[in-house]
């Protein structure tokens, strides 16, 4: 065993992580006030619950941002965090559409769940969790009336589909998600895809018999908007 | 832009949970906004008995006077205990019942992964900033399940195992809902019972449909279970290579080894251990444990001074890690460890405090001052020792009859220390003697005498062999083997004892017939011999002799 390398070592990318896990906490703070404001204000009109929409989609984005950014630090510079189990699909959607019922009352979304609620399946409860409040916050942002998140078994695999009624993914963006991450940052259109990373690593994750969980970006089906696919072995 | 009001979420509400009247729940958070919302949140589901606590001795006091359904406890409790701290306290205390659920609040998802790998994992974590919805999904979901598992957990309460098996194998053969937990439950109540059978089923049935961990982990402790040690080592190898983070599997690979007699494989899987679970106090003590017995000082002063931090606030705060934290750092220095000056001084400070941490009785504290004597020698604090030494001379005539042997063998070490070869190899081979029945005793004093014999122990050793001889020549092979095995303990690296004990166990064995506990001490005897001498030592033809006669006879006995 060795005493070295504690602090003369410290590298920028565990000086941003320890700063994101402490922003994080501060930003976590903030929404819980945030949450109590909208739960006290008894007054809303259009204009009130519009600004509190706004307020909190956004906390709540960085939010997840930074969740993602501390995993996926986690993922390369400690052990595959990894713990799958047999779970319910219908209690991770679930309990993810519950926490963010807030912003989809506030965006004036109808969200629609179509899953069996004996289907079961194998997986990392707290980072698939972690990806399905990822999609379901990007998708409220481009939604405009309706989204619908539904789970089954195709070809002895978990399918887990977001889809909206938005305008749809953009086309370099479609297909199964393949390329390397850096191609998809992208600084001036202002996103980094970092969710999309994520999701990608966390799927990853999971393997059966050496076929690993993957995700596919369409555009269309029964909403007409965007499709967001995931299987998992 | 036109906002819909009209909201279709749907309501499923699956497994919602009818019974929260009933739910007795206790909320544990330094912050009194954070008690009053989850408290309000409870209420609104239901609740009608709803307790706060603003830090762990508080919630601890209550969990004594009440038995709550469900704690919510956030990790963060400011100076005191900390979350973790207080389940295991609960647990261990068994403040909380079998069916009572535990869910760990904390800032952030992330920790979920380093919190789980402690001793006692919580039931669910929940991650701030916790929402009235989400929570009541999460409780319905938990609630629901121990409802349905209630009545299996209620005989695991009364230890009722052989009704809580039927009722969980009755639950499989019904597909219920909870399958998996069922499995799981039943698996460990069937290892626990013995029946290694029955367990390996309920695990191959498992892991017919996925190679999920605990099953793995459960099939491993089968093989345990059969003596069958190398399969199970290899097995829970691969586990943990794929499951890095699967902490059932260091611990049951850390037995296997123990009891295969590996030890050095043992401390290296408790290092790993404590690498993925740096916060386990018991994985810590036991890693300084198993090092300190491969005498490994490095590791274990390491280990043990980790121990120590960690056992503030903690149930599992133990003595003997602070005792062993100075011990080893002795023995830092003569291994030239770097940090052995820094340990040292870290050993004498928790030394120090000892009495205000723990309730000291004389003896304990004449062995504190024999390692802190010791330590202020080694640091070159002379002054110190001989000061410490001065009072401990003093102490040793009025205790020398209560000590124990650990405090004994701290006394011969302080001795040697301070340069007192003379008094410490008298006192130690009156040691041997004082404990020549005490297998356990002689065994830690043993390890004292490789270092190298005294003229006092030679002269004793010399009159042994004489005494043995005369009875061996008197056909009294019994007295023989008596002594020879007394001078074998004070000389265990004596060639013509160990040759002398294994020629009377022969003559006895050939007279009285072949016993396996005299086989052993001959096969053993004979293998240190092989380990200390070549075929140019003058006892070698003797030795290769004895060896064919033992053969011999294990051959003739099978």
């Amino acid at each position: 065993m060795s005493d070295k390398n504690e602090n003369n070592n410290a590298d920028f990318s565990l000086i941003l992580a320890s700063s994101v896990h402490d922003m994080k906490n501060s930003l976590g703070m903030l929404l819980n006030s945030l949450e109590d404001l909208i739960h006290e204000s008894t007054e809303k009109d259009e204009k009130q619950a519009q600004q509190f929409g706004i307020l909190q989609y956004e906390a709540s984005r960085i939010n997840t941002e930074l969740i993602q950014l501390l995993s996926i630090y986690r993922m390369q510079h400690e052990l595959s965090p990894v713990r799958i189990d047999e779970n319910f699909p219908i209690e991770i959607i679930e309990e993810q559409l519950a926490r963010n019922d807030t912003l989809f009352e506030m965006r004036g979304l109808s969200v629609t769940l179509d899953c069996d609620e004996d289907l079961c399946w194998y997986y990392d409860i707290e980072l698939l969790g972690g990806v399905i409040h990822n999609i379901l916050v990007n998708g409220a942002r481009y939604a405009k009336t309706k989204m619908k998140v539904s789970a089954a078994i195709e070809n002895d695999e978990l399918v887990i589909c977001i889809s909206d009624d938005g305008n749809g993914y953009p086309n370099f963006m479609l297909g199964s998600l393949q390329q390397s991450y850096a191609k998809s940052v992208s600084f001036s259109e202002g996103s980094t895809h970092l969710g999309l990373y994520f999701a990608q690593q966390v799927v990853g994750l999971h393997t059966r018999n050496k076929v690993k969980g993957r995700i596919d970006l369409s555009n269309g089906g029964d909403l007409g908007g965007g499709v967001f696919k995931l299987f998992l072995p | 832009m036109v906002y819909y009001r009209v909201r279709i979420i749907l309501e499923l509400l699956v497994m919602a949970f009818h019974g929260y009247g009933n739910i007795k729940a206790l909320i544990v958070d330094d912050f009194n906004n954070f008690r009053m919302t989850v408290g309000k949140m409870l209420d609104e589901f239901g609740c009608k008995e709803v307790d706060s606590a603003v830090n762990g001795e508080v919630a601890l006091k209550h969990c004594r006077e009440k038995s709550y359904d469900l704690v919510l406890c956030d990790y963060n409790l400011g100076s005191g205990k900390n979350g973790q701290q207080v389940l295991e306290e609960m647990r261990h205390k068994k403040l909380l019942n079998k069916e009572s659920l535990f869910l760990m609040v904390s800032a952030e998802s992330s920790m979920t992964i380093v919190l789980s790998a402690y001793d006692y994992a919580p039931d669910a974590y929940l991650t701030k900033p916790i929402t009235g919805k989400t929570l009541q999904k999460r409780l319905d979901r938990l609630l629901a399940q121990r409802e349905e598992m209630l009545p299996v957990y209620q005989c695991l309460n009364t230890e009722n195992t052989t009704d809580a098996i039927k009722m969980s194998q009755q639950a499989i053969k019904n597909s219920s809902r909870y399958s998996s937990s069922y499995q799981k439950l039943l698996g460990e109540l069937l290892l626990k019972n013995g029946d290694l059978d029955a367990a390996e089923a309920v695990y191959k049935q498992v892991l017919e449909a996925r190679p999920l961990d605990w099953a793995q982990v459960g099939m491993a402790k089968v093989k345990l279970g059969r003596g069958e040690f190398e399969t199970a080592i290899k097995w829970l190898v691969k586990i943990i290579s794929d499951f890095p983070y699967c902490m059932a599997a260091y611990d049951v690979l850390t037995e296997a080894y123990e009891k295969s007699g590996d030890t050095e494989s043992m401390q290296k899987t408790l290092e790993s251990a404590v690498q993925v679970s740096p916060m386990s106090i018991l994985r810590q003590s036991s890693l300084g444990d198993s090092a300190a017995k491969n005498n490994d000082a490095s590791v274990a002063a390491r280990a043990y001074s980790r121990s120590v931090r960690l056992g503030k606030n903690s149930c599992h705060d133990d003595i003997k890690n602070h005792i062993q934290l100075g011990r080893v750092s002795v023995d830092l220095f003569a291994e030239g460890d770097s940090k052995a000056d820094d340990l040292a001084k870290e050993s004498l400070k928790v030394l120090d405090s000892l009495a205000k941490d723990f309730d000291l009785d004389k003896r304990v504290q004449v062995q504190s001052k024999m390692l802190k004597c010791q330590l202020y020698s080694k640091r070159g604090d002379k002054k110190q020792a001989s000061d410490l030494f001065a009072e401990l001379a003093d102490a040793m005539d009025l205790l020398s009859a209560g000590l124990t042997i650990e405090a004994e063998l701290d006394w011969v070490n302080t001795l040697i220390t301070l340069d007192k070869k003379t008094d410490a190899d008298s006192f130690l081979s009156d040691l041997v003697e004082k404990y020549k029945d005490d297998q356990v005793a002689l065994e830690r004093i043993d390890k004292m005498l490789s270092e190298p014999v005294s003229d006092v122990n030679r002269k004793k050793v010399a009159k042994l062999n004489k005494e043995g001889i005369g009875y061996y020549s008197a056909k009294d092979y019994k007295l023989s083997v008596d002594c020879f095995t007394r001078a074998k303990r004070l000389f265990p690296n004596h060639v013509g004892v160990h040759l002398n004990l294994v020629q009377a166990l022969l003559a006895e064995m050939k007279e009285f017939g072949c016993n396996d506990e005299y086989m052993d001490v001959s096969l053993s005897a004979l293998k240190k011999v092989e380990s200390l001498i070549d075929a140019r030592h003058d006892q070698f033809n003797r030795f290769l002799q004895l060896k064919d006669m033992i053969r011999v006879i294990e051959r003739e006995n099978g």
